[in-house]
């Protein structure tokens, strides 16, 4: 019996301990995730980004002239929140959604402060170096101008309420607001903003 | 012999000089400006201590007078060692049963020192800085990242602490609570918030504005959010249209940011008070306390370029920052304390009523090795940041005074530089470092 026993423990243990782990993989846009009150989570950049890009999508802004897509390139996102947040979580996935449909691709060779990708110009720097077949290098010429840029805000507005002897309710409310204009005209042809608003309470630790 | 036994151990493991009288000669080498011999007796005290309750502290204090003595890659291991400890300090937080039952039978000084909140945002500071200086700008930024979220998490870290000395506290929480300890509450001219390091987040800032490719906004959070902490002084408000101008595309000349770091932080002193607690075990104790006292004053700073003189705005007021911690702090000390002198007490009633006249001796011994406040603190902090900009001058020379102290810089080429005055004791020569940032 004893053997049998050891054994039983010798499976069960493991099992066991298996059991305590606590990470799991859940789905990053699912019920699943954790939501805080104060801060934005994938799921309202995911949110955000879906609805912004159908906005877009369906204006009819950004028409491809005989399936030539269109390019964009990214203005100033200015962050009004009281967080520390990379701005490129929305931009990105914007852009992702628009390169697929084939709408639009973004030029990472032109920005407001200076070029997204530093490449394109160090390749071209190339030019006076004989170590390199000057035959593979970029002419002159061949770099894009952007059609549209996109650019935007992000702003929070906080508020809390207190009712009777329950916790404070904090609320808080993000605005993603985006606009696209037309570089030859300097119109925002295209314009749209997203609320997401998130309430909750937290019991404080004190004395 | 079992009651002798007891207070002989307890005595083994309490009887260490008090962290200001281990400091004396450290304090007194950095505080007259003395770098290199401050440098060397961190060094060998941090050597001596490493795998000691003190370790952390003493690699902090290493840190911090390597980086003023120049040694940037050198202060920063020192850095890494503090901070290598703190985190498995962090992650033994919730399986350490034994650690509450350690500073009740001794003191909280023989506890380990794991790096107060404003230590650990600090220390990622200096670190930033010491990056900036070797040239490593991702490094500095990993690292403001970093203090950035150690002043978040020190909110969670605190209610743990509140927990845990309330379970310590025992049968004894209620008197505890009852207990009216004000004198020992810090007088905070400033107020900072929760955990916020004012002068982190402006470097941090410039950090962002000036080396950061996709996450450039963000300073403009940072001085907002510094602004309204500090009552909205016009610098920051002309420094929040500055950044805001620059990331709207506007060109900029090149600017010097001068940082004085000046005097030293509060150090921490033992108060030893009677505290009645109307308990049937034990009618009163009489316990040890730390109360935090300042040293030195206020000096403003100046910047001078020709005839022209700028003021140098206080960023942060580090007696307030450390002030702040040490009130969040108290109630979990006062309680800690508290339990640990009554445990002691009702262990000692309980050995004189066995022993007789030899109990009473022991117990009396046990107590008396037992009071000793926790006067650990990173005695190599400043007392004040001051930040002033500047435009910098053609022949790129600029005078810089604190109070009485005067000296002159040429600054280096580049756009946006950033230069780090240090003032010790006055009459004690500053110490300048500078690094380009743009």
């Amino acid at each position: 019996m004893k053997p049998l026993i050891k054994l039983i423990t010798a499976a069960a243990l493991p099992a066991l301990m298996l059991g305590c782990a606590t990470a799991k993989y859940i789905d990053h846009d699912g019920r699943d995730s954790i939501v805080n009150v104060g801060q934005i989570n994938t799921q309202d950049w995911i949110r955000a980004a879906d609805e912004l890009t159908q906005s877009l999508l369906l204006s009819g802004a950004i028409n491809s002239v005989a399936g030539k897509p269109k390019v964009m390139m990214i203005g100033r996102i200015k962050n009004n929140t009281n967080q520390h947040i990379d701005t490129d979580s929305l931009m990105k996935k914007i852009r992702v959604a628009l390169n697929k449909g084939g709408r639009a691709l973004t030029t990472t060779a032109v920005g407001l402060d200076g070029p997204e990708d530093e490449s394109s110009k160090a390749v071209r720097e190339l030019r006076a170096d004989d170590e390199f077949n000057q035959a593979t290098i970029p002419g002159k010429g061949n770099l894009i101008s952007p059609d549209y840029s996109l650019s935007g805000k992000i702003i929070q507005n906080n508020a809390r309420a207190k009712r009777g002897l329950l916790p404070t309710i904090k609320q808080s409310e993000f605005a993603f607001q985006l606009s696209m204009t037309d570089l030859k005209t300097g119109l925002a042809v295209w314009e749209e903003e997203k609320l997401i608003v998130k309430q909750g309470s937290r019991a404080a630790v004190s004395w | 012999m079992r009651c002798l036994c007891y207070p002989v151990f307890v005595l083994l493991l309490t009887g260490c000089a008090s962290y200001v009288s281990q400091t004396g000669a450290f304090r007194g080498a950095w505080n007259s400006g003395s770098i290199e011999r401050a440098a060397q007796l961190a060094t060998q005290e941090a050597n001596q201590r490493s795998e000691s309750r003190d370790a952390v502290v003493w690699f902090l204090e290493q840190g911090a007078a390597l980086r003023a003595a120049d040694q940037f890659a050198a202060s920063n291991q020192a850095f890494e060692q503090a901070e290598k400890r703190i985190r498995f300090y962090d992650r033994q937080a919730t399986v350490r049963l034994s650690k509450e039952a350690t500073g009740l039978l001794t003191n909280l000084a023989a506890l380990p020192y794991e790096g107060r909140g404003y230590d650990r945002v600090m220390l990622n500071t200096y670190q930033a800085l010491n990056y900036l200086q070797l040239g490593q700008a991702d490094a500095a930024l990993v690292e403001l990242r970093q203090a950035h979220a150690e002043q978040d998490a020190e909110v969670v870290r605190n209610a743990r602490r509140i927990v845990a000395a309330r379970k310590s506290a025992g049968e004894y929480e209620r008197a505890i609570r009852r207990a009216k300890l004000d004198e020992l509450q810090p007088d905070i001219a400033l107020d900072y918030g929760a955990f916020v390091n004012p002068f982190t987040d402006f470097l941090h800032a410039l950090c962002l504005w000036n080396l950061a490719t996709d996450d450039r906004e963000n300073a403009l959070v940072s001085l907002r959010r510094i602004h309204s902490t500090l009552g909205g002084p016009e610098f920051l408000a002309s420094e929040i249209r500055f950044v805001d101008r620059i990331l709207g595309g506007a060109k900029h000349p090149d600017l010097a940011y001068v940082i004085f770091e000046t005097g030293v932080a509060p150090i921490r002193r033992e108060v030893r008070l009677d505290v009645p607690l109307r308990r049937e075990k034990v009618r009163y104790v009489a316990a040890s306390f730390p109360r935090l006292e300042r040293r030195g004053r206020s000096a403003p700073a100046h910047v001078a370029t020709g005839e022209t003189r700028y003021d140098a705005t206080l960023i942060c007021d580090m007696d307030a920052v450390v002030g702040r911690d040490f009130r969040t702090g108290l109630p979990a000390v006062i309680f800690r304390t508290l339990a640990a002198s009554a445990t002691k007490a009702a262990v000692a009633k309980k050995a004189k009523e066995e022993s007789g006249d030899l109990g009473a001796i022991a117990g009396f011994l046990y107590q008396a090795a037992g009071a000793q406040a926790d006067l650990r603190t990173w005695t190599t902090l400043p007392k004040e940041f001051r930040v002033c900009r500047i435009e910098t001058p053609g022949d790129r020379r600029l005078t810089l005074l604190v109070g009485p102290q005067k000296s002159e810089i040429t600054v280096n080429t580049g756009r946006v530089n950033v230069v780090c005055v240090k003032s010790f004791a006055p009459g004690a020569p500053l110490k300048i470092q500078q690094f380009r940032l743009k």
